[in-house]
C-alpha cells in the first residue's frame, strides 16, 4: 500500500490561458485520500484543463498540481499511481475494446490478467471483442473507466464520468466511487451538474471562470432548510411570519417558503395567529440552487 | 523490462490490432506485382520496341531492375503506415491515452519509429518476395537466368527491403509535425509519388542531376537498383550507403521538427 501522503492530490496558484482567454486562474485546492472528491463547475468552468494540467497533458502557464508531492509526467510508473478517465471519445473505432486495454498494459508494463480484471470490474467483459465503433457512448465510458483501473491505482481522476450512463449506470458508478474511496484512495470527479453527483461526493471544489468559488464538505454547502406552509389565509401568515421574525416568500399556489426555521415553529406561529394549514413540511435545502447561484456570482 | 522495449511493445500491438497494416501489406504486394510485371513485360518486348532504356533479360542490371521494379510503389504504402501511426493518434484521439502511459512525449515517438522501422522492413520484405515471385518467369521465359543468389541480386533486394523500412521512419517523422492525418498523408503522398518525381525529372533535364540524387526518390534508387538507371533516367546515383544516410536524414528532419513544435502542443 502507499502512504496516504502519497495520494494526495495538491493544485497549487495553478494559471492557464489559451491567447487572451485565461481558463484556470491562480487554482489552488487539495484532494485527500480516503473521500470522494467532486470537482464541480458550469461548462467551459475550466474544469478539464485543470485535469489535463494535472495529468501532464496541458502545460500550465503557471503554478503546478502533484500527486503525492511529484508532477504527473514525473511518476515512475504513471498508471500504477493514477487512474484517469478524460474522454468516452479516446478509441480507436476499428480496435476492440480487449486490444485498446492491451496496448495501455503493454505500455505500463501491466500483465493481460489486469486487462481481464478491469473489463469485468465495469462489466465490459461480454463486450471485451468487439470493435469500439460499436459502443454505445456508456459503453464508451465504461471502457474509459476500465482503462482508468488497469494499474489498481491509489488516485482516481475522472472527467465527467456520468455522461452518457443510463440510471443504472449511474448507481453502479455512485457504488463503485464510494467502494474506491472507503478502500483509502483518492477520488477526484468532474461534473457540471451537481444533483447527479451530491449522493456521490463528500467534499466539494467548486469552480467558475476558472477560479475556486467554494471548497467544502458536500453538507455545508446545503443551504438552511426550508418549510413549505399552505394556507387558505396566505397573507395573515406572512404577516404573523413576520412579526415572529420568520421571513417568508410565497411558493405560489396558497403556499409559503420559510428559510432557515423548523415546521414546529411555523405550525406554532400559525396556531397563535388562528391560521388554519392545509401543508405543514420541510423540505431539504436545495443543492442546485445553492450551486446555480455560487457560480453565477463567481468567486467571493 | 525496461520502459522503452515496453513502450515498443504497445506500439506494435497499435499497429497490429487495427486493419490498417494488412490493407496496407495487401496494397504492397498487389503494386508490386503490377510494376514488377510492367517492368518484365518491357524487359521481354525490348528496347527496340519500346523505346525505354531498358536491357534484355541476359543483362544482371536488367534482371536486378526487374526484381525492384515495385519498390518505388511499396515504399508509398510504408510511407503511409508512418504517418497514420503518428496522425492516427490525434485523429482518434487516443493520443491521452498514449501520453497517460507515457508522459515522455520523445519516448513515444521513439518507440514508434521502431515499431515502424519493423513493419517496414516487413513491407518491404513482402515488396522483395512477391517481386522474385513475378520477375522470375519473365526472366526466365525470356532466356535469362534468374541469378537469385549472383550479380547484385541480393544485394539489391536487401538494401530495397531497408529503402521501404526508412521511408516508413519518413513518414512517421511527417505525422509527427502535421497532426492533421488527411492533411499529413495528402502530402507525403502527393510528394512523394508526384511532385517529388517529377522534381528529379526537372532537374536532371536542367543538368543538375547532383541536386536530384538527393532528392528521396534517387535516393530510394541508390539503395535498390545501384547501377542502374532510375525511373529511365541517368542521373548519377549516390552509393547505397549515402542513399541510406539521406532517407533516414529526411526521416529525422521531419521528426526533430515536430519534436520541437507539434509534440510540445497541449493536449486537450
Amino acid at each position: 500500500m502507499t502512504a496516504p501522503e502519497e495520494a494526495t492530490v495538491v493544485v497549487e496558484h495553478l494559471c492557464k490561458s489559451f491567447g487572451p482567454i485565461t481558463a484556470v486562474d491562480d487554482l489552488s485546492f487539495t484532494v485527500r485520500p480516503g473521500v470522494v472528491t467532486g470537482f464541480l463547475g458550469p461548462n467551459g468552468a475550466g474544469k478539464t484543463t485543470t485535469l489535463r494540467m494535472l495529468l501532464g497533458l496541458v502545460r500550465p502557464t503557471s503554478g503546478r498540481a502533484t500527486i503525492g508531492g511529484v508532477p504527473y509526467a514525473a511518476l515512475r510508473d504513471p498508471l500504477r499511481r493514477v487512474g484517469a478517465a478524460l474522454e468516452a471519445t479516446g478509441f480507436h473505432a476499428g480496435r476492440t475494446a480487449r486490444d485498446h486495454l492491451r496496448v495501455q498494459a503493454a505500455a505500463a508494463g501491466l500483465p493481460t490478467a489486469r486487462v481481464d480484471a478491469s473489463l469485468q470490474q465495469v462489466g465490459l467483459e461480454d463486450a471485451a471483442g468487439r470493435r469500439v465503433g460499436g459502443f454505445s457512448l456508456g459503453m464508451r465510458q465504461r471502457l474509459a473507466l476500465a482503462a482508468a483501473l488497469l494499474g489498481d491505482p491509489q488516485v482516481l481522476v475522472l472527467d465527467e464520468p456520468a455522461n452518457g450512463l443510463d440510471p443504472a449506470g449511474i448507481a453502479w458508478l455512485r457504488g463503485f466511487v464510494r467502494y474506491f474511496a472507503a478502500q483509502g484512495r483518492t477520488v477526484l470527479l468532474s461534473s457540471h451538474v451537481l444533483s447527479e453527483v451530491q449522493q456521490t461526493v463528500d467534499e466539494v471544489v467548486v469552480i467558475a471562470h476558472g477560479r475556486l468559488v467554494r471548497h467544502a464538505p458536500l453538507a455545508d454547502l446545503e443551504g438552511p432548510p426550508i418549510v413549505l406552509v399552505r394556507t387558505p389565509q396566505v397573507e395573515q401568515l406572512a404577516v404573523a411570519l413576520a412579526h415572529a421574525g420568520l421571513p417568508a416568500e410565497p411558493g405560489g399556489d396558497g403556499a409559503l417558503l420559510v428559510t432557515g426555521a423548523e415546521p414546529a415553529r411555523v405550525g406554532e406561529v400559525a396556531h397563535r395567529a388562528g391560521v388554519v394549514l392545509h401543508e405543514l413540511a420541510r423540505r431539504p435545502g436545495d443543492l442546485e440552487h445553492v450551486f446555480l447561484a455560487l457560480t453565477r456570482e463567481g468567486p467571493r | 523490462m525496461s520502459a522503452m522495449v515496453r513502450l515498443v511493445r504497445a506500439e506494435l500491438l497499435k499497429i497490429r490490432t487495427t486493419r490498417a497494416w494488412w490493407a496496407l501489406l495487401i496494397g504492397v504486394a498487389l503494386a508490386t506485382a503490377g510494376f514488377v510485371a510492367l517492368q518484365g513485360v518491357i524487359a521481354l518486348l525490348g528496347p527496340e520496341t519500346t523505346g525505354a532504356p531498358t536491357g534484355d533479360v541476359q543483362d544482371p542490371a536488367t534482371v536486378r531492375a526487374i526484381y525492384v521494379a515495385g519498390i518505388g510503389t511499396a515504399y508509398l504504402f510504408a510511407l503511409a503506415l508512418g504517418v497514420l501511426s503518428s496522425s492516427g493518434e490525434f485523429r482518434h484521439h487516443t493520443i491521452t491515452a498514449t501520453l497517460l502511459a507515457a508522459p515522455d512525449r520523445v519516448r513515444v515517438v521513439v518507440a514508434k519509429a521502431v515499431a515502424v522501422a519493423g513493419y517496414g522492413l516487413l513491407y518491404g520484405a513482402a515488396a522483395a518476395v512477391v517481386g522474385i515471385a513475378v520477375g522470375v518467369p519473365f526472366v526466365l521465359g525470356g532466356g535469362g537466368a534468374a541469378r537469385l543468389t549472383s550479380d547484385g541480386v541480393p544485394r539489391s533486394l536487401v538494401l530495397a527491403v531497408l529503402a521501404v523500412a526508412l521511408w516508413g521512419l519518413v513518414g512517421l517523422g511527417v505525422g509527427t509535425l502535421i497532426r492533421n492525418q488527411v492533411v499529413a498523408l495528402v502530402v507525403t503522398i502527393g510528394v512523394a509519388w508526384i511532385a517529388e518525381p517529377l522534381l528529379a525529372v526537372g532537374l536532371n533535364a536542367l543538368d543538375v542531376g547532383a541536386v536530384a540524387r538527393f532528392l528521396p526518390s534517387q535516393a530510394t534508387a541508390a539503395l535498390a537498383s545501384p547501377a542502374a538507371t532510375a525511373n529511365g533516367l541517368t542521373i548519377s546515383l549516390l552509393p547505397w550507403w549515402a542513399g541510406a544516410l539521406v532517407l533516414l536524414g529526411y526521416a529525422l528532419a521531419a521528426g526533430a521538427l515536430g519534436a520541437v513544435t507539434t509534440l510540445r502542443r497541449d493536449i486537450a
